[in-house]
C-alpha cells in the first residue's frame, strides 16, 4: 500500500494532461469470421470509453500515457453480458507537435458472464438441451501496443492503436485494435 | 474541416458491435476438462471408410485441426497437443459411452466408429461429447460407416473435427450460424473461429491473472479466475483521480 501511494505521490508530483476518449474496438478483427461466407470481421467495432493521461518524461521527448479502457460489447436477449477492459502503461514518442507515436505494455481483462438456464437447439436432425453460462469467467492477457495519434485541433486528437495477444507465439499471435476520438480535457 | 460531430457520426457508424452471445454449454454447471492442457490421443483401428488410411493419417488431420481453430484463441487457455496413434485402443463400433470408457483420465480420444445406433443417418459425420458426470475425459467418433465424411472438402473436414472436439471439452451448440459450433457445417464457409466462439472457449477456460499460482484467496461476486483485479482497478482509479485534481494546462500539450 505504502509503495503504491509513493508512485502516485510522485505521478502528480508532474505537470499531467487528462483526456477522455471515445471510439469503437474490434476483438481480434480479421482472425474470426462474422458470416457463413467466410468473410473476415474488420469494422465491426464495439463501443469504447478510455480515460488517459500524458506524463512528459522529459527524456527524448517521451511521454508516459498510462490509461483505463472499457469496451461495451453489449449484453444479449439471452443474459449474455460481456466487457473487456483494458490498462495500459504505453509510452509515446513525439515526432511532430501533432503526431504521437505509441507503443507500451497493457493488461486486458475479459469478462464473460451469463444468466444460465436451459436451451433448445438444433442437433443434427432434432433437437437437444444445451446450458447457457450461469456464472462470470474472467481472462487475463497481457498486450504489447502500438498506435499512433494525432491532434485535429487543440481540444481533440485521433487514435489508432493495436494490441497484440500471444505477440510470440505464432500460433495464437491475434491482435485488436481500436479507433479514437480523445477530448483533452 | 469536417467539425467534431461529423467525426463522432463517422465513427458511430462503425458501431456494429451488441452482437448477441450465444455459446452454450453441454451442461449446466458447465463441466470441462480438469486441466487446460490437453492430450489428444487418436485410436489405432481401421478408417478407411472415413477416408484415413491409417490411424497416423487421422492423427495429422486432427492436428491440422486444432492448429487451425481452437489452439489459436489468445484468450482461452486451452492447448490442444496431438499425441498421435494408440495401437491398443480400438473404437471400430463404440458408442460414445464405450468409447469414453476407454479414455484416460483428463484426455479426449479420437476416433472412428461404424456403431450403427451412433451413426444410423449418413448425414452424422461425427459425434463428440465430455464426460457429462465429471467432466474428466471426452471423445470424438468420425462415422466411419460410410463415405459421407470421407467424400467432404478438406476445409469441411477440418471443421467438422474441430466443432466435434468442442462437444468433446464442453461446449454445446451455438444458435450464430457464423459459429464453429453452429449445428451444421453444411452450407456455410468455416475458416476461421466466430467471435461466439472465441467466447465460448474463453468462457471455459480462461486465462489467468499474470503471476497467479492459485495462492492468493480473493472474494468476487463471480467465477472470476484472475487474483487481483478488484485492487487494480482501485489503485489505477484512485491515480487517474488524484492525477486529474492537479490538472493545471489542459491544453498546452499540442
Amino acid at each position: 500500500m505504502f509503495s503504491w501511494l509513493r508512485v502516485i505521490a510522485l505521478i502528480i508530483s508532474v505537470e499531467t494532461h487528462a483526456l477522455v476518449g471515445i471510439g469503437g474496438y474490434v476483438p481480434f478483427g480479421p482472425s474470426t469470421q462474422k458470416d457463413t461466407t467466410g468473410s473476415k470481421n474488420t469494422f465491426s467495432l464495439d463501443p469504447m470509453l478510455s480515460v488517459n493521461t500524458v506524463i512528459p518524461t522529459g527524456f527524448y521527448n517521451q511521454l508516459f500515457l498510462p490509461e483505463f479502457g472499457y469496451v461495451f460489447h453489449g449484453e444479449g436477449d439471452d443474459g449474455y453480458s460481456k466487457k473487456t477492459m483494458l490498462f495500459l502503461a504505453d509510452f509515446g514518442h513525439r515526432l511532430s507537435s501533432t503526431l504521437v507515436l505509441r507503443y507500451g505494455l497493457g493488461t486486458t481483462l475479459t469478462r464473460i458472464g451469463g444468466d444460465g438456464g436451459a436451451v433448445s437447439l438444433r442437433n443434427g436432425g432434432s433437437s437437444s438441451t444445451f446450458y447457457r453460462a450461469g456464472e462470470s469467467e474472467t481472462s487475463w492477457n497481457t498486450t504489447i501496443n502500438f498506435g499512433i495519434e494525432t491532434a485535429i485541433n487543440p481540444n481533440y486528437a485521433f487514435r489508432f492503436q493495436t494490441y497484440w495477444f500471444s505477440l510470440f507465439d505464432g500460433e495464437s499471435r491475434k491482435g485488436s485494435y481500436s479507433f479514437n476520438i480523445l477530448y483533452y480535457l | 474541416m469536417p467539425s467534431m460531430r461529423a467525426y463522432v457520426i463517422l465513427l458511430s457508424l462503425f458501431f456494429g458491435g451488441f452482437e448477441l452471445h450465444a455459446f452454450t454449454l453441454t451442461t449446466s454447471t458447465g463441466v470441462k476438462l480438469p486441466d487446460p492442457n490437453v492430450k489428444v490421443v487418436i485410436a489405432g483401428n481401421n478408417c478407411d471408410a472415413a477416408g484415413f488410411n491409417s490411424a497416423n493419417a487421422l492423427a495429422e488431420m486432427v492436428k491440422e485441426s486444432v492448429d487451425e481453430y481452437w489452439n489459436r484463441i489468445s484468450t482461452c487457455a486451452l492447448e490442444l497437443e496431438v499425441t498421435g496413434a494408440d495401437s491398443g485402443v480400438n473404437t471400430s463400433s463404440d458408442t460414445l459411452i464405450e468409447a469414453l470408457e476407454k479414455t484416460p483420465l483428463g484426455t479426449i480420444l479420437v476416433g472412428c466408429s461404424d456403431n450403427a445406433a451412433l451413426f444410423a443417418s449418413s448425414s452424422t459425420l461425427g459425434v463428440g461429447s465430455i464426460n457429462t458426470v465429471s467432466g474428466d475425459r471426452g471423445v470424438l467418433l468420425l462415422n466411419n460407416r460410410d463415405t459421407t465424411f470421407a467424400n467432404l472438402e478438406a476445409q469441411e473436414k477440418l471443421a467438422v473435427i474441430a466443432h466435434e472436439l468442442g462437444h468433446a471439452f464442453g461446449l454445446g451448440h451455438s444458435s450464430q450460424a457464423a459459429a464453429l459450433m453452429y449445428f451444421s457445417v453444411g452450407g456455410k464457409v468455416q475458416k476461421k473461429l466466430s467471435i461466439d466462439d472465441y467466447d465460448a472457449c474463453t468462457y471455459l477456460y480462461p486465462k489467468d491473472a499474470p503471476g497467479g499460482c492459485g495462492t492468493v484467496a480473493f472474494v468476487d461476486d463471480g467465477n472470476s479466475s484472475g487474483a487481483s483485479g478488484g485492487l487494480l482497478t482501485l489503485f489505477f482509479g484512485l491515480g487517474l483521480m488524484l492525477i486529474s485534481a492537479r490538472l493545471k494546462s489542459w491544453k498546452s500539450f499540442y
